[in-house]
């Protein structure tokens, strides 16, 4: 047998699919520091979280990440992609790309991933269900209700989010994201 | 149902199903500490375009394939396992993937043997439970027309029989773009070796409720979707069930005695070369028939898996067993085109029939005679051509 017929393959890139859960990650980290100033529901849920608390949520094995540590006044801080050898409290980790679009395109609800293995979480559950219900509140605000409703459990009634709240905050939040 | 005084069950494999499944095979890897597999497929996966699929889902992660053996023929051949043995080592591998069907899966489990024990002679090891050490991590991604063998703790390399719980892979994957049905007849096949496994092995007086769930789930995802499948052999959903089927079956048949029909479905593929699925299918409803006759132990659980729980339900409790009977019959003839109704149709001579027999009571693994074992093949030898 000619084994060089059978060369080794070295994993190739998904270059799009990377800069896209990149760039959604992103978005959502820099939203996430921006509700933790406007709405009292992610502020609440900071402030139970642990002084000096940080985590990170991204796609193994290299990422991107979106790290979001706890300032000095308890509130939320989008603290960059990069995560290096750095160990965080709490890590959520996508198991790969594929499974990132599939959340990111908003195949797969968060809870659903969850279900069906798609996250490795490393560390107490309890705070990574907290940030699940950040990210839920985070995509309410985000993306318009026909597609949030594929990627949340439960839509928030009137009642739980009322519009004026949704709407004011959304377009603070989108300005604050994008500006500083 | 029945309770056991003692039984025990066994099964190795993690199963990764559904949606983009391929994709957790390098986390996986990980969780074994390997990150440089070599890949052993058979030839049809390369022409059929899935080695592109199953190299894709390697993008973006750390895992380096050591090589990609994608000319593996119609039966695992020690020479090329020897000649593997070379590759693995070259490239500093430290797992096996097999990806395809029967001949792929034994190779790799073969290929497993000789690097993980550092054995010269694969055959020194032929028998049952003559492993006694954990082996290299072995994952298999079977594709459509893989059997039930595949996943299962059994390899058969040259027609030589290993058997060991370390020979179950230790993640399977099935992902529905490797199991798409490209050939039916195949497909069609398999699902009758694993449907054969499954009857007999819920059907054996070695049942026990472990076994039961593996085995009658196997039977009701076949005889829900093989016609479905037939019907249009592009329809994915069916092609995953029936995939799922082989691998309930494989795990049912690892723990359970072989049944009648597998014993000389593999004696009369080894004498005449006929596909083996193409045998049992043919043997199956007969061996159930001479089971019955016998009084030998017949479930009616079978017809709650076979046709559902309403079939199940508005049949007297003394006529289930002659209906599973028939809904195996009616099984069969939806697959008459790719399954003959008889042996005479596979013109195997006398002498190889009754050499078939002997074989099989020389196996000793299911307590019939020769007498019983002839029986059954002339049954199957003399019914209608037409079910």
């Amino acid at each position: 047998m000619n084994i060089d017929k059978y060369p080794e393959l070295k994993p190739g890139k998904k270059y799009i699919k990377r800069y896209y859960v990149a760039i959604m990650l992103w978005i959502v980290g820099r939203a996430i520091q921006a509700a933790c100033r406007l709405d009292k529901e992610v502020i609440k849920e900071f402030s139970e979280l642990p002084e000096k608390f940080t985590f990170s949520l991204g796609v193994l094995p290299d990422g991107p990440f979106m790290i979001i540590g706890k300032d000095d006044k308890g509130r939320a801080k989008y603290m960059g992609w990069n995560k290096g050898r750095t160990r965080f409290p709490l890590e959520m980790n996508i198991k790969s790309l594929e499974a990132a679009i599939k959340v990111f395109t908003f195949q797969e609800g968060t809870a659903t991933a969850f279900a069906r293995e798609r996250f490795i979480v490393d560390g107490d559950l309890g705070y990574a269900l907290a940030v699940v219900r950040v990210l839920n509140i985070i995509e309410v605000y985000l993306l318009p209700k026909i597609i949030t409703k594929l990627a949340v459990k439960r839509y928030p009634r009137w009642s739980e989010f009322s519009p004026l709240r949704k709407w004011v905050n959304r377009i603070l939040i989108y300005i604050r994201a994008f500006t500083f | 149902m029945q309770k056991k005084a003692f039984y025990s069950f066994f099964n190795q494999s993690k199963y990764l199903a559904g949606a983009r499944a391929l994709e957790h095979i390098p986390i996986e890897l990980h969780s074994y500490d390997a990150v440089r597999p070599l890949v052993i497929a058979t030839k049809d996966v390369t022409a059929s375009g899935l080695k592109k699929i199953f190299v894709k889902a390697f993008y973006d992660s750390d895992v380096t394939i050591g090589g990609f053996y994608d000319n593996v023929g119609g039966t695992a051949a020690i020479s090329t396992i020897k000649e593997l043995r070379i590759l693995f080592h070259d490239r500093g591998c430290d797992s096996i993937i097999a990806l395809g069907h029967g001949p792929a899966m034994d190779t790799a489990k073969g290929l497993n043997m000789l690097v993980s024990l550092g054995v010269d002679d694969i055959f020194t090891l032929e028998g049952e439970d003559t492993i006694s050490t954990p082996l290299k991590p072995f994952f298999t991604v079977p594709t459509a027309g893989s059997c039930g063998y595949d996943m299962s703790n059994m390899a058969v390399i040259e027609h030589h029989r290993f058997k060991s719980d370390f020979l179950f892979p230790d993640v399977v994957c099935l992902d529905p773009r490797m199991t798409g049905i490209n050939d039916i007849g195949r497909a069609v096949e398999s699902a009758m070796v694993a449907l054969t496994h499954a009857m007999e092995a819920s059907d054996s007086t070695m049942h026990n409720p472990m076994n039961d769930a593996y085995s009658l789930a196997a039977i009701q995802f076949i005889h829900e979707n093989l016609p479905r499948a037939l019907k249009c052999p592009r329809n994915r959903e069916a092609a995953l069930a029936l995939a799922y089927a082989n691998a309930l079956a494989a795990v049912a048949f690892s723990n359970a005695p072989a049944g009648a029909a597998h014993i000389l479905g593999e004696a009369l593929n080894k004498l005449t070369g006929n596909d083996p699925g193409v045998c049992m299918a043919i043997l199956l409803p007969h061996a159930t028939e001479f089971m019955v006759g016998k009084d030998i132990l017949m479930r009616d659980e079978l017809l709650l898996a076979q046709a559902g729980m309403d079939a199940h339900a508005s049949t007297p409790e003394k006529d289930r067993i002659k209906e599973s009977e028939n809904q195996l019959k009616k099984l069969m003839a939806s697959a008459i085109k790719y399954v003959p109704a008889n042996l005479k149709s596979l013109r195997i001579p006398p002498y190889l029939i009754e050499q078939a027999a002997r074989e099989a009571e020389a196996s000793g693994s299911h307590g019939l005679t020769f007498k019983d074992y002839m029986t059954i093949l002339n049954n199957a030898g003399k019914a209608p051509a037409v079910r």
